[in-house]
């Protein structure tokens, strides 16, 4: 297949530019300029989920050997059920007048990269209440003889609605964790909020066991950890790391250690947490329950759960264990 | 000859130099006030050390229009401080379940 021709790229920019000029397209109100406008109202169709150049493709996926401007949809819909001025034009109006065919691809929704997997079961990766969508597994730990996965409460335990023996999945249910197959284990502990608003609540965690038949498939490795964890306080301007199920391998500087704040639960409603640790920006949605190593000593100190621009927030890592009663395991 | 002028002297005594506050100090000051200032509307707060003396960052919604005090002060271990409060506008923290 050759470079991409010229008047192919340029016809792309007119699709996508996020202004239309006048000197591209000719004249306002000129034929060129009502076409391209006509195309670039199909945007307003969500179906459609991007735009590109590639090789035409006829009945059956037989490649034609002509590239076109290809728009990329979620699912193919019949002709008969668009209305006209939303349907993709079959061929395009290139600047320099030459004709530029058009085809159209279903290729699904496309989301961010997410780190999730079905094995092994491992920190860092998606996980979650069978109830919820996902968040992340901080670490594999230990309590007694068992093994057991933690994260925050409001991924394990649906915010402390849940209740001990509820299923957990992994991936996350939002990462298309189902029962059926992606079953890892039980809740198993997790602390109460205090809800009210009030500054009174220290942690967001749980516990869950893991299954019998997944203590096989365990990786028990902790991002910027190595031999046996050790844990520590948080220190103003300390370089933290963190890996999450959202934005994968991330650091933050810690800015503030005797942090409060009120967090909205949806179902509980407005807790108040004191002595946290507020950093710059180092997650998103769905990295909650991460584990938060300091960069330099590569000790754990804290566990991910929340986060607005200004910044995300950890629980100090002492008062997790101190709630929980677990030990961090070492990873040969 | 001309009398030689007494040279300046000071009248009073120059006030002490106050120590700063320490962050530590700062965090006793704000336990102090912390749940007042929620009920004020703040969403949030924590103590702020960028190169300056530890001060108080207080988080409003965006749409808050009520009043926050500039200083809070308390009695800390015998010793009187204040420590100043400086309001930030900012959206609410979300726990970050996907």
């Amino acid at each position: 297949m050759p470079d991409t021709p010229k008047h192919l790229l340029d016809c792309l920019n007119l699709v996508t530019a996020p202004r239309m000029s006048s000197s591209a397209v000719g004249a306002a109100g000129s034929a060129e300029a009502l076409h391209m406008r006509r195309v670039r109202g199909v945007f307003e169709d969500r179906n459609i989920v991007g735009v590109g150049i590639s090789e035409k493709t006829a009945e059956r996926g037989r490649r034609t050997g002509e590239l076109s401007v290809c728009f990329y949809v979620e699912k193919k819909v019949a002709k008969s059920k668009i209305r006209a001025g939303k349907l993709v034009p079959p061929v395009l109006s290139a600047p320099n007048g030459a004709a530029v065919f058009t085809d159209v691809k279903a290729i699904g929704r496309v989301r961010p990269d997410a780190n999730k997997k079905v094995s092994p079961v491992q920190s860092g990766f998606s996980v979650g209440h069978a109830n919820i969508t996902a968040g992340t597994v901080g670490a594999i730990v230990k309590k007694g003889k068992k093994l057991y996965i933690l994260s925050n409460s409001h991924v394990l335990a649906e915010s402390g609605l849940g209740k001990v023996k509820d299923k957990v999945v992994y991936p996350g249910s939002g990462d298309g964790g189902t029962l059926s197959k992606h079953l890892v284990g039980t809740l198993a502990k997790f602390v109460k909020f205090k809800a009210g608003g009030r500054f009174v609540n220290h942690v967001d965690c749980a516990i869950c066991e893991i299954d019998e038949d997944r203590l096989d498939d365990l990786d028990l490795s902790i991002f910027g950890v190595t031999g046996l964890p050790k844990t520590a306080k948080a220190k103003r301007d300390m370089v933290v790391i963190k890996r999450g199920r959202t934005t994968g391998d991330t650091q933050g500087v810690v800015e503030d250690i005797n942090f409060r704040v009120v967090i909205d639960y949806p179902g509980i409603g407005e807790v108040g947490f004191l002595e946290q640790v507020l950093c710059s920006r180092y997650s998103k949605p769905g990295d909650s329950g991460a584990i938060v190593v300091d960069k330099a000593s590569k000790a754990i100190v804290g566990l991910h759960f929340a986060g607005a621009n200004g910044g995300s927030v950890f629980n100090p890592i002492a008062d997790v264990t101190k709630a929980l009663g677990f030990t961090f395991i070492r990873h040969s | 000859m001309t009398k030689k002028l007494p040279s300046r002297t000071r009248k009073f005594a120059k006030p002490a130099k106050r120590p700063k506050t320490s962050e530590g100090q700062a965090a006793a000051v704000l336990r102090k006030h912390a749940e007042r200032l929620r009920k004020r509307g703040a969403h949030a707060m924590g103590i702020t050390s960028k190169g300056s003396e530890p001060f108080v960052e207080v988080y409003v919604p965006e749409d808050f229009d009520g009043t926050l005090p500039s200083t809070i002060g308390a009695t800390v271990k015998g010793r009187k401080l204040d420590v100043r409060v400086k309001a930030t506008r900012a959206p609410r923290f979300k726990p970050e379940k996907l």
